[in-house]
């Protein structure tokens, strides 16, 4: 016994790919019998990138591989290419697959089985999952296993993936697949065309032992080549596909056109007939056009009055819980970074290590904690609204709008997780399938307010903008101003796009296409899943980034750091420390005092002593920064922040927040020198924000126009290295990267003068 | 009255079976993909742009393009 289990687990992984038409139940099949989680959801294209799990079955262990879901296997670019070469195991990270699992939505089976008439033809064994039985079974379909696996040639077998109903009879019958070929009863293309491909193949592999490289192109990959005219293949730079080869195509394509198969209408066809023959007489609908739960629904959320007033109470109900959740849990979380904080000032000997670990690195962690609530309160609501299927119609309801700049209601979802972070947002644009379109989507989805700027935001707004009320505290002017840097996000963002679909990336709008799946309830369980790992995701992805540009700024404004700074500045105060002593020494002396008076002005005197050291440590504090190599950038840079309203100190903030924005609070706390890590909430930073003067004047810095101008800046400046590189690698080119950051940077610089400016021949200097 | 007529002119509730559908050829070809092909009966669930279609058991919201023509033939409404 034992000895068997001892060959079987030597013997190689084998490999199964699940290949699916979107939402058709791969992820949460993937997850049923892997111990890996993969995200699932309601809506088309929620797997963008392939995962890989693991199962042992039968003392065999399986790699499993979650693909993206996709409606057919004729690439139309790059990331529909992967899927194909995964599968026919071109791809150089996954073995080539030893099954394809093709997972099949029971109740939409004509559609569906185009692809598994295109699987079957990649010559790896194939298993079909008949997947949410119980949805076929609702709308009165009727279905003839047996007869349907004898035709497809294939194990055929039914299953609830979200129930796990069916998966033993799956776990039993993928060992036994392996290294068998299927064979359905018929194929998809008739006897002429497969003629025409062997043709092909052969004039292949004569130029390729010609050439002497024995590169071979496999057989769907030259039925693609066929098929595809113009199509992604012709291009992909495949090995022996040369334009005399092209040539032999076109012909070929002639000659079928001759034989009344006209390429490319011919695919569609001819697979359509082949799936009407396997379906015939195995399927029955009983009830084709039985009105659902669902249609029902859809009459009212998908009502141009009613669906809209929804979609919008929705949205509000989002937003307004993202504010009042998550402002606790961030004041907690703040709370624990200071205490921590004060812990290792208070264990530890002063110098660079206690500062670097307090005001570098704890200050670092704590920027990124911070927003953790906020992202993962909005992850929720997206999984939720995901999961139960109501995002497409969310998409639905938006087109109209999106359409107007000239995109569709897919670039809805990438800007709408944009609030949390770009980052995943503009992950998201990849079920976009217009180049150009995922291009503008891509472009403007940082100009989203994502959580990153609220607490440059809120700092602002708490310390400037007057706490006027309205309507017995319903509306305030400070909650307005925030709304108002939301709205100017929002519409720059939407000017923008239709600025680029009309310059830069123009082009035709494309259709928009989009399966609305029926509603379901979600399980609390997969919502709260998806959310931890997203929220995982922007902890690990995006917070190494900003933990180690919060450790940059803090060396910056830490070094040089030259001791005797300190000594000097020490040295100014030591008259009124001597002062101090000196009356403290004469009150003993008195004895005209009773015992209480003689207390109480000692108390006094304490306390002075004790603001007195507080200032002497702020003055050092602030002497040191400004020697530091980050003050002497903001004193470089002085002259180009002036317009804007600034200082040298405000400019040396923005600087520092280049790579993450969320850095400014942080910054500004160190440069307006009051003890550093200074978060936005606390009273003393907005104090000394207030109260901080021009040097050599009693002139103010701040003023409304300067804090709104700060404000404006940070809302459309492109100060996110996270966003930047993730740009880079959905694009593939550092040009629109380089693209983004400019843009953005200008139209916050311009944004900004125009309030400063404006503000202060309003408010008059 | 006219045999054929743009998808996007079916009425709400009425079926229509797809005639032809040209225009560019990878949008035709996703388009077949996708399930909307010659031959096949769509039920206009909502008209308007973009419209919500009911084809072989699944529900498509569509916007087409300048770049499309679909025609379909009128057959009896709900
Ligand atoms: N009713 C029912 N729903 C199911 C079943 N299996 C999965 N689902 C649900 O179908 C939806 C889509 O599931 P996913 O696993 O995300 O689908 P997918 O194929 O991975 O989708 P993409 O990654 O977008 O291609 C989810 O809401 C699942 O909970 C089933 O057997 N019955
Ligand atoms: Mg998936």
């Amino acid at each position: 016994m034992s000895s068997v289990v001892e060959t079987r687990a030597e013997s190689r992984t084998i490999t199964i790919a699940l290949l699916g038409n979107p939402n058709t139940g791969k992820s949460t099949l993937f997850n049923a019998l892997a111990d890996v989680r993969q995200h699932v959801g309601n809506y088309p294209g929620v797997t963008v990138e392939k995962k890989i799990g693991h199962v042992l079955l039968d003392g065999q262990r399986f790699a499993l591989v979650d693909l993206p879901g996709t409606y057919s296997l004729a690439p139309r670019s790059p990331d529909e290419m992967v899927t194909v070469d995964v599968l026919l195991g071109r791809q150089t990270d996954v073995t080539a697959p030893d099954v394809i699992l093709c997972v099949v939505d029971a109740s939409k089976l004509e559609r569906n089985l185009y692809l598994v008439s295109q699987a079957i033809e990649l010559g790896v064994p194939t298993v079909v999952v008949l997947n949410k039985m119980d949805v076929a079974a609702e709308h009165g379909i009727e279905l003839d296993i047996a007869l349907l696996q004898k035709r497809l040639g294939v194990p055929v077998i039914p299953l609830q993936a979200d129930r796990r109903i069916g998966l033993e009879s799956l776990k039993q019958e993928l060992p036994q697949v392996v290294g068998q070929t299927s064979t359905p009863s018929e194929l998809p293309f008739p006897d002429a065309f497969r003629q025409e491909v062997l043709r092909l193949q052969n004039d292949l592999q004569d130029a390729s032992s010609q050439a002497g490289s024995g590169a071979t192109l496999p057989r769907y990959l030259v039925e693609r080549l066929l098929l595809d005219q113009g199509g992604y293949v012709e291009q992909a730079d495949l090995p022996g596909v040369t334009s005399e080869l092209l040539e032999r195509v076109s012909e070929a394509r002639a000659r079928l056109a001759d034989a009344g198969f006209p390429v490319p209408a011919v695919e569609a066809k001819t697979r359509y007939q082949w799936v009407a023959r396997m379906l015939d007489g195995a399927v029955v609908n009983r009830s084709e056009d039985r009105i659902t739960l669902t249609d029902r629904l859809d009459q009212w959320l998908m009502h141009r009055v009613w669906g809209t007033a929804l979609f919008i109470a929705v949205m509000v109900v989002v937003f307004q819980s993202i504010f009042m959740w998550a402002i606790p849990l961030m004041d907690l979380i703040e709370e624990v970074i200071a205490w921590l904080s004060e812990s290792i000032s208070a264990v530890m000997a002063e110098g660079a290590l206690r500062s670097l670990l307090a005001d570098g690195v704890l200050a670092g962690v704590g920027s990124v904690l911070v927003f953790l609530p906020q992202i993962l309160i909005l992850f929720f609501f997206i999984a939720l609204l995901e999961e139960c299927g109501y995002m497409a119609r969310a998409a639905y309801l938006m087109d109209r709008l999106m359409y107007r700049v000239g995109l569709s209601g897919k670039s809805f979802i990438p800007l709408l997780s944009s609030f949390a972070c770009a980052v995943p947002g503009i992950m998201a644009t990849r079920v976009i399938e217009d180049r150009r379109d995922r291009l503008v989507t891509i472009l403007v989805a940082p100009l989203m307010t994502c959580s990153a700027r609220l607490p440059v935001y809120t700092l602002l707004i708490a310390a400037f903008i007057p706490d006027q009320r309205w309507l017995g505290g319903w509306l305030g002017l400070q909650g307005i101003t925030m709304l108002a840097m939301y709205l100017l996000g929002m519409a720059t963002a939407v000017l923008a796009a239709w600025l680029f679909k009309r310059t830069l990336l123009r082009g035709q709008t494309p259709s928009f296409i989009m399966e609305l799946p029926h509603y379901r309830l979600p399980s609390l369980q997969t919502v709260v899943r998806r959310m931890l790992e997203n929220g995982w995701a922007f902890v690990s992805g995006a917070g190494t980034l900003i933990l180690v540009v919060a450790i940059l700024v803090w060396a910056a404004a830490y070094f040089p750091h030259p001791p005797e700074i300190g000594s000097q500045v020490r040295a100014g105060y030591t008259e009124q420390l001597a002062a101090l002593e000196q009356r403290e020494r004469g009150l003993q002396d008195r004895d005209d005092l009773s015992e209480d008076q003689r207390q109480a002005a000692l108390d006094q005197l304490l306390e002075e002593r004790g603001e007195l050291r507080a200032e002497i440590s702020s003055a050092v504090a602030a002497a040191y920064m400004e020697q530091s190599f980050l003050a002497r950038a903001g004193h470089f840079i002085e002259p180009v922040v002036r317009p804007l309203g600034w200082d040298w100190r405000i400019g040396c903030a923005v600087i520092a927040s280049f790579p993450a924005r969320e850095v400014v609070v942080g910054t500004l706390g160190v440069i307006y020198h009051l003890g550093e890590g200074e978060d936005e909430t606390s009273e003393s930073l907005r104090e000394t924000l207030r109260s901080a003067t021009w040097p050599g004047t009693g002139r103010k810095v701040f003023n409304v126009p300067v804090a709104l101008s700060l404000m404006v800046f940070f809302a459309l400046c492109a100060q996110c290295a996270p966003t930047l590189v993730i740009i880079r690698r959905e694009t593939n080119s550092w040009a629109w990267p380089i693209f983004t950051f400019v843009y953005m940077t200008l139209l916050a610089y311009i944004g900004a003068l125009i309030t400063y400016q404006t503000g202060m021949l309003l408010v008059g200097s | 009255m006219k045999a054929f007529l743009p998808l996007f002119r079916l009425a709400a509730g009425q079926i229509g079976e797809i005639e032809s559908i040209s225009g560019d050829p990878s949008q035709v070809h996703r388009l077949h993909e996708l399930g909307l092909y010659q031959g096949i009966k769509v039920t206009m669930i909502r008209s308007g742009s973009p419209c919500v279609i009911r084809l072989a058991g699944h529900k498509l919201c569509f916007r087409q393009n300048d770049g499309l023509d679909i025609q379909v033939r009128p057959l009896a409404g709900i």
